[in-house]
């Protein structure tokens, strides 16, 4: 009875709050947003059914991660309320047991949380089927995943959040701490996945609210098939994620019984004091100094005042802040924890990177608003802090006294901004320390104390600055502590995924502005520039925020709006209308140039109107995409390069050839994007049919038409120049050092350019495009056709730069000077190349290295040349080392390396890939930092990966691959497979397991077995990882030279420049030509269909025969299945041949006992036993030990041997 | 202008809140220099009058004056010279009595650390507090920080002293302690005292003014209007049952149990009549008389003809 009362006293309370609505509001708000913006646009390119289980599972878990905030205001409320109000006094009187005062609130929480999450299906409903979403990307509608993803997830994740928000509450007697919670588990929902994402069960348990879990079904572990059809049910890891919590959650309650207790908070503790005894006071015993006159000083007024009180606040505010448990000591563990695990996080594939200061940097700063990393925290903080700020005298009661003293609104305003200032200046110096002491204790690298300094508290302070200031102002106008929270973590999630919402344009989203980067190379190079101005003009606004804030600054009792409005009014005076009006016009002023920049000096487009304009592209020029066209044959370019004036002249002419059969009437140029071109002129007379400057394409009629074989010039001028900075920032392809650029962008380009259109089917519905494929199909013999600059040219250049930079381009440097202050260079390829080239100028240091061909003439020799950022030299001479295994290696296996020279050249970034393009091979900075000397796998990936790219010489850059289906597979697949080989020769067995292992992690990322065959291969999986596997695990079947002979083949059959080009399907007849007819099936299982095997030992035992010998009984399992790309799967029998291996026990100081037998035996589907006999004792036994054949668990494989004497 | 004592002066001063209650209807008043009483019961608008008066509050409509200063619209200037106690407050539990005090003289002006530093230990001693200066506030007892209260609100010697229900909660010896304070002030400043506990304004006030539902009831000096109520009251020791009669008969104004019997008193301008006796009226009596409307200004300014 009395537990019925008080729950429902408490439920219909917050039921009848205005509060509790707008919560259920915002929910609805936010699922709606989530559904409409993020979803139906993925549903549109086809990806998902937007109603499909899975997708409302998903909407469930993001909404319930941003319920966190509001559950804790319902539970912190219930659980805290009556000691807040101090109705305590009577209710902890009154004769109620424990049970039923804390059962009753508990229960009214958690039901009030449910009926707000109820917010989410009623949304998801509103957004699905009432807010004209097309039926097509909609499935039928079904009752039963609103049902579950509400009783599965919703409900569940109520109940979680609500027991721990509601045990803190009431255990602390503060709502707050509930509050702490829920910003916790928020934190957590979104570290907790990437963090444990490797050891997916982990990282499916610990999160109690699913989030991770969830959305990695949709993302990567769940077929299409199950993404539209399967609903999330309570099985597997997910029921043990709900068991798991749901016992915690009990426990949690159950100490919370125990722990709590129905008496004062203050009466628990024993006073430290104990009152002195009042000695012999009468009843008009008068103080002793009574008699004194009461002092007389009087307060002085005036600005000096109100400065001295300004610091003395802060300095007060901020002791306060700083001295609660989530003040400084949190920010210390935040510190402690990030400088902690930074030595981890400071790499890329899993290799140590050389801590240098700008790498640190970039690890630990971040704008505010990008939802990566910790800042989210930091924002929550903020806003917590800002909270508490505004809010600690007026809940204390202090606020009436404090109110009616004199000090001006703008000091208690300005007090508390610049205490909230000082907290993230201390936090800004644990992280610098954190940064400073983890760089040391890696080693290796010098910390930049200067730049540290700069970048922490000159631009990383103003980011934080900015969004303090915002919400002190969201608290101070908003005048609800919670309702304030809420609005300011919304106002932060609206900043943070504005470009999701439709607003692009960093003008519109408070506190935006384009980054800035700072990389040894480059320095800051432009970035500063459109950074300060952009913050300039939020700074302004903020300004102007702070002015209101003080207007409405809250002092006294009358809270209303009209009496705030009142308030505001008459406080606008003196020089408060002067400060906004300066704000105002540092608005104009800052917008105004900011405006100019993105607007006039650039052609400001959001991501809709690019994506518009592809498809104008598409609709005006596609159907010239046959019209033929002259070739390419040689370049020939004069460039002025000036990095200070961040500008670029050329002069360029292209020899072209008509090589059809047909005469040619007409070019079709498409200009580059950025540039300047003019002068466009023929060795022939032309007329210009066409001019169209937004798209920058042009049509020239040729007065004589071009005869088959007849050849063209064409004389063009490019002109570039830096002009101030657009919506995304600056250009960063020309500055002071670091300069490069290439011909894809800026030059001018034959023909239609069918890498212009849109790829994502949503998209091209939207303009009315036909539907396509995102890529060709492999089947498409129109498409085989076609590839992006694919004409076989002469390339010359005579290059002039700044004095002090090298240039590089491709070919043979023939010649430098220098000419009246700048340098020149004169490149000239030897043989042709392909059409893709980079121009570089920039301050390198230059590692050079000699390779020579066993038979060649010295004049054969190539120069192996790494262009390294300065100061690196540990990776150059590794890269040089691998440069020449590989020329060694491939020159031997697939045929001649056309050039005489082999570049690597560094470009500034934060990047650690590469790009390689014929001879010349950009390399990101990055990728100099790479130090696998402290790698504790042992692997040298800094060897490998050049290997891969000197590969690309031959797979990409010889061979060059259609524009289809599987066109990695013959080109990273390859790359990898090569570089295998060099491994293996030149560097040893034990290397090439190092990178086999290396390509074997990403297998234990869980992902959906739904896939395409490898010769249709998509995606970074397939070309980087199964591709080079597949490839490896048939040269292992049928021997390697039969698979490098095979290639080699394939580089015959199709020379560089000839037509239809090569896809996987003529790698395939290659590798069918030389697998012998037993192995033909592996071939097919492993290219033709995507085939997992399913082989597992179940029993191993040995006996030991009379003569010492070992005869060992293994019992196996088997099977073979073809899954399809929506994800159905088939059996089918298993024929194959299949490795089995033996080991001897492990010895001391090894990791793997020695192989004692390995031989492939023909295996087939079900179980079978294997007898064997060896002359040692075994240990363990293997079905393919090496995983040559594709099988995702890869544990069972192995059983220990049970021996009997 | 320290040396010329300025006055309070209230002008129909109206304020209703949002939920429609009237809080105050067209008050008006005078207060000069020196300690006045604003007696009424619970919720007669005691203390939203006086938060209108410490700046915190704005009314509806009238005008109130501290000297030439405009309150409502000059609030900047009123509170540097005001101090405010009101009716309910809290301290943080964590700081001590010192630090706290410190806080508000900063708040207050004092900023010159010197000034700042002799002030408050001045105040603390004067309070009574010296010896617990270094205490916690969350270990202060109900009086203690009453009187660190007063404390905040002496702190910048200020020219308007509004103390909102200061007594309410003290056991008799902080009551005493208390007033004793309060009475060293109210020379050369205005001090408002608002209270239900008529003792608090007998013993300390030389002006006061009765309050109830917003209205003002009545405005005097304590003496005076005593004096003015000489030969009305009359008492009669009575049983419970008796008392309806009694009632409807006469102008009852007060009855209390005395020694298990009903004391009543009744306001009569002549002798009520069988049993009744008079009494030496005192302060209690004028409040009563008020409450039940026999006391209105026109008594009060009757019974002054009489006297004179």
């Amino acid at each position: 009875m009395k537990f019925q009362r008080i729950f429902a006293l408490e439920f219909c309370y917050q039921l009848r709050r205005f509060a509790t609505w707008l919560y259920f509001g915002v929910i609805l708000l936010i699922t709606f947003l989530v559904v409409i913006a993020n979803y139906a646009a993925d549903a549109r390119d086809g990806y998902i059914l937007l109603n499909s289980p899975i997708v409302m599972a998903a909407v469930t878990v993001i909404c319930c991660v941003f319920w966190l905030v509001i559950g804790a205001s319902v539970a912190g409320d219930a659980a805290a309320r009556d000691v807040q109000t101090r109705m305590h006094l009577l209710t902890y009187a009154a004769p109620t047991s424990k049970a039923a005062y804390l059962g009753g609130r508990y229960l009214a929480a958690f039901a009030l949380s449910a009926v707000l999450l109820l917010a989410i299906p009623v949304g998801m409903l509103l957004a699905m089927h009432f807010a004209g979403v097309e039926a097509e990307i909609l499935g039928p509608f079904r009752v039963a995943p609103y049902l579950t993803t509400f009783f599965f997830i919703a409900l569940p994740n109520a109940f979680f959040a609500t027991a721990m928000q509601f045990s803190a509450a009431a255990l602390s007697r503060r709502a707050l701490a509930s509050y702490l919670i829920g910003a916790v588990l928020f934190a957590a929902a979104y570290t907790i996945w990437p963090l444990l994402e490797k050891g997916g069960t982990w990282g499916n348990l610990a999160d109690p609210m699913s989030f991770g879990p969830v959305l990695s079904h949709l993302s990567i572990d769940w077929s299409p098939q199950e993404k539209n059809t399967r609903f999330l049910l309570l099985e597997g890891s997910f029921l043990a994620n709900r068991l798991i919590w749901f016992g915690i959650s009990l426990g949690l309650l159950a100490f919370t019984y125990f722990r709590f207790e129905l008496v004062l908070p203050e009466a628990r503790q024993k006073r430290k004091l104990s009152q002195p005894p009042i000695t012999g006071v009468g009843l008009h015993h008068v103080p002793q100094k009574a008699a004194q006159v009461l002092p007389s000083a009087r307060g002085t007024y005036g600005v000096a005042t109100q400065l001295r009180q300004l610091s003395l606040l802060t300095g007060k505010f901020f002791l306060q802040l700083a001295k609660s448990r989530a003040g400084l000591p949190l920010l210390v563990a935040l510190a402690l924890l990030i400088g902690f695990v930074l030595p981890n996080n400071l790499e890329a594939k899993g290799v140590p990177l050389l801590p240098r200061t700008d790498f640190v940097l970039e690890y630990l700063l971040a704008p505010l608003a990008q939802p990566d990393k910790f800042w989210p925290l930091i924002a929550s903080l903020t806003i917590f802090y800002a909270g508490e700020l505004v809010w600690r005298e007026r809940e204390t009661g202090l606020s009436e006294i404090a109110d009616a003293t004199s000090v001006p609104e703008w000091v208690l305003f300005l007090s508390r901004f610049l205490a909230l200032g000082l907290v993230l200046v201390v936090w800004l110096a644990f992280l610098l320390t954190a940064g400073l002491v983890a760089q040391l204790v890696i080693g290796g690298t010098y910390p930049e104390i200067g730049l540290y300094l700069q970048t922490f508290f000159g631009l990383q302070l103003v980011e934080c600055l900015l969004f303090a200031l915002l919400a002190l102002f969201v608290h101070v106008l908003v005048n609800q502590k919670f309702v304030g929270h809420l609005v300011a973590l919304l106002a932060y999630g609206s900043i943070a995924f504005a470009s999701v919402l439709g607003i692009e344009h960093k003008l519109l989203i408070f506190s935006a502005s384009p980054g800035w980067t700072y990389t040894d190379m480059a320095g800051f190079g432009p970035t500063l520039a459109p950074w300060l101005w952009f913050k300039a003009y939020w700074m302004a606004w903020a300004l102007l925020l702070a002015v209101v804030a003080v207007l409405f600054w809250v002092r006294g009792r009358d809270v209303s709006v009209a009496a705030r409005v009142q308030l505001a009014r008459r406080r606008l005076r003196g020089t408060l209308p002067w400060v906004a009006a300066a704000a105002m016009a540092g608005i104009l002023l800052f917008g105004g140039v900011v405006f100019y920049n993105t607007n006039v000096l650039h052609n400001y487009t959001s991501a809709a109107e690019a994506a518009a304009q592809r498809a104008t592209y598409e609709h005006r020029y596609r159907r010239y995409r046959n019209v033929p066209q002259p070739l390419l044959t040689s370049v020939n370019l004069r460039v002025e390069i000036y990095p200070k004036q961040r500008m670029v002249a050329i002069q360029g002419t292209y020899w072209l050839v008509n090589n059809s059969q047909v005469a040619i009437d007409s070019v079709h140029l498409g200009m580059g994007a950025g540039v300047e071109t003019t002068g466009v002129h023929f060795n022939q007379p032309t007329r210009e049919l066409l001019h169209d400057e937004e798209l920058g394409q042009r049509i020239y009629a040729l007065t004589q038409p071009l005869r088959p074989g007849d050849s063209l010039r064409l004389h063009f001028q490019v002109g570039y120049q830096a002009k101030g900075f657009s919506n995304h920032g600056t250009d960063a392809q020309v500055m002071e050092n670091g300069s490069s650029f290439r011909n894809m962008e800026w030059l001018p380009v034959i023909g239609y350019a069918p890498y212009r259109e849109l790829d994502e089917a949503g998209a091209r519905k939207v303009h009315d495009l036909p539907a396509r494929p995102a890529t060709a199909s492999l089947y498409d013999i129109a498409a085989r056709r076609y590839a992006p600059f694919p004409e076989q040219i002469r390339f010359e250049a005579l290059v002039g730069t700044d004095a002090g930079q090298q240039v590089v381009a491709p070919g043979t440097l023939r010649r430098t000077w220098t000419k009246a202050g700048r340098s020149y260079f004169h490149y000239a390829t030897d043989a042709p190349i392909r059409n893709e080239y980079t121009l570089f100028s920039a301050n390198y240091a230059v590692l050079e290295g000699k390779w020579q061909g066993p038979s060649a003439s010295p004049e054969q020799a190539v120069a192996i040349q790494i262009y390294a950022p300065p100061g690196l030299t540990e990776n150059p001479a590794r890269m040089v080392r691998s440069a020449q295994a590989s020329l060694d290696y491939y020159t031997k296996e697939f045929g001649p390396y056309p050039h005489r020279q082999l570049r690597f050249v560094a470009h500034p970034s934060y990047a650690f890939g590469h790009h390689a393009a014929p001879i010349d091979i950009t390399a990101e900075e990055g990728f100099f930092l790479l130090n696998p000397q402290d790698d504790s796998r042992g692997f040298d990936l800094v060897t490998a990966v050049v290997a891969h790219e000197v590969a690309h010489q031959w797979w990409g850059n010889q061979l060059k691959q259609a524009y289809v289906e599987g066109a990695g597979l013959i080109t990273e697949s390859l790359a990898w497979y090569s570089a295998m080989g060099v491994l293996e020769d030149k560097y040893g067995a034990e290397h090439l397991q190092r990178l086999l292992r290396f390509l074997q992690e990403e297998n234990e990322t869980p992902r959906t077995r739904a896939a395409l065959p490898l010769l249709q291969a998509d995606g970074f999986y397939q070309n980087y990882r199964k591709g080079p596997f597949a490839l490896y695990a048939l040269s292992q079947y049928i021997g390697r030279d039969r698979v490098n002979g095979a290639l080699r083949q394939l580089l015959a059959r199709h020379r560089p420049g000839t037509i239809s080009r090569p896809t996987s399907l003529d790698l395939y007849r290659e590798l069918q030509t030389a697998t012998p007819d037993s192995l033909q099936p592996l071939l097919h299982d492993l290219f033709k269909a995507n085939t997992f095997w399913e082989l597992a030992t179940e029993a191993a035992s040995a006996n030991q025969l009379k003569r010492g010998a070992w005869q060992v009984t293994l019992t196996l399992q088997a099977r073979k299945l073809v899954v399809d790309s929506t994800g159905t799967e088939t059996k089918r029998p298993m024929q194959d041949w299949v490795e089995i291996g033996v080991f001897a026990p492990v010895k001391a100081g090894q990791e793997e006992g020695q192989q004692l037998y390995l031989q492939k035996h023909l295996i087939k589907s079900g179980r079978q036993t294997i007898v064997l006999t060896l002359p040692e004792r075994p240990a363990k036994v293997s079905v393919d030990p090496r995983q040559l054949l594709v099988d995702w668990k890869p544990t069972d494989n192995y059983s220990v041997v049970q021996s009997n004497r | 202008m320290r040396n010329s004592p300025l006055g309070l002066s209230i002008r129909n001063v109206s304020k209703q809140y949002a939920n429609g209650v009237q809080a105050l209807h067209q008050v008006s008043l005078d207060i000069p220099p020196g300690m006045f009483g604003l007696l009424g019961p619970n919720g007669a608008g005691k203390s939203t009058l006086m938060r209108t008066l410490a700046t915190l509050q704005e009314p509806d409509e009238g005008q109130l004056f501290l000297g030439e200063l405009d309150i409502v619209h000059q609030k900047e200037a009123v509170r540097e010279t005001l101090g405010y106690l009101p009716q309910e407050f809290g301290v943080y539990p964590k700081a001590s009595a010192e630090e706290l005090l410190d806080y508000f003289a900063v708040l207050k002006g004092l900023t010159n650390r010197a000034v700042r530093r002799e002030t408050t230990e001045a105040l603390l001693q004067q309070t009574n507090l010296w010896d617990k200066r270094k205490q916690k506030l969350g270990g202060f007892s109900g009086g203690m920080k009453q009187r660190f209260g007063v404390a905040v609100a002496l702190l910048g010697n200020p020219r308007l002293l509004i103390v909102d229900e200061p007594t309410a909660g003290l056991d008799p010896t902080e009551r005493v302690r208390f007033l004793n304070l309060l009475s060293e002030l109210g020379e050369s400043s205005v001090v408002i005292l608002s209270t239900h506990i008529v003792e608090d304004v007998s013993e300390l006030c030389t002006h006061m003014a009765i309050i109830n539902q917003g209205h003002i009831l009545l405005e005097a000096q304590p003496v005076e209007a005593v004096a003015a109520l000489t030969g009305r009251i009359w008492r009669k020791l009575t049983d419970k049952p008796s008392l309806p009669a009694l009632e409807r008969e006469h102008q009852v104004i007060s009855a209390k149990l005395l020694s298990g019997r009903t004391l009543v008193h009744v306001y009569s301008p002549d002798h009520p009549g069988n049993g009744f006796e008079p009494v030496e009226p005192d302060l209690k009596d004028v409040y009563f008389s008020a409450m039940t409307g026999c006391f209105t200004p026109a008594t009060q300014q009757a019974a002054k003809e009489v006297a004179v």
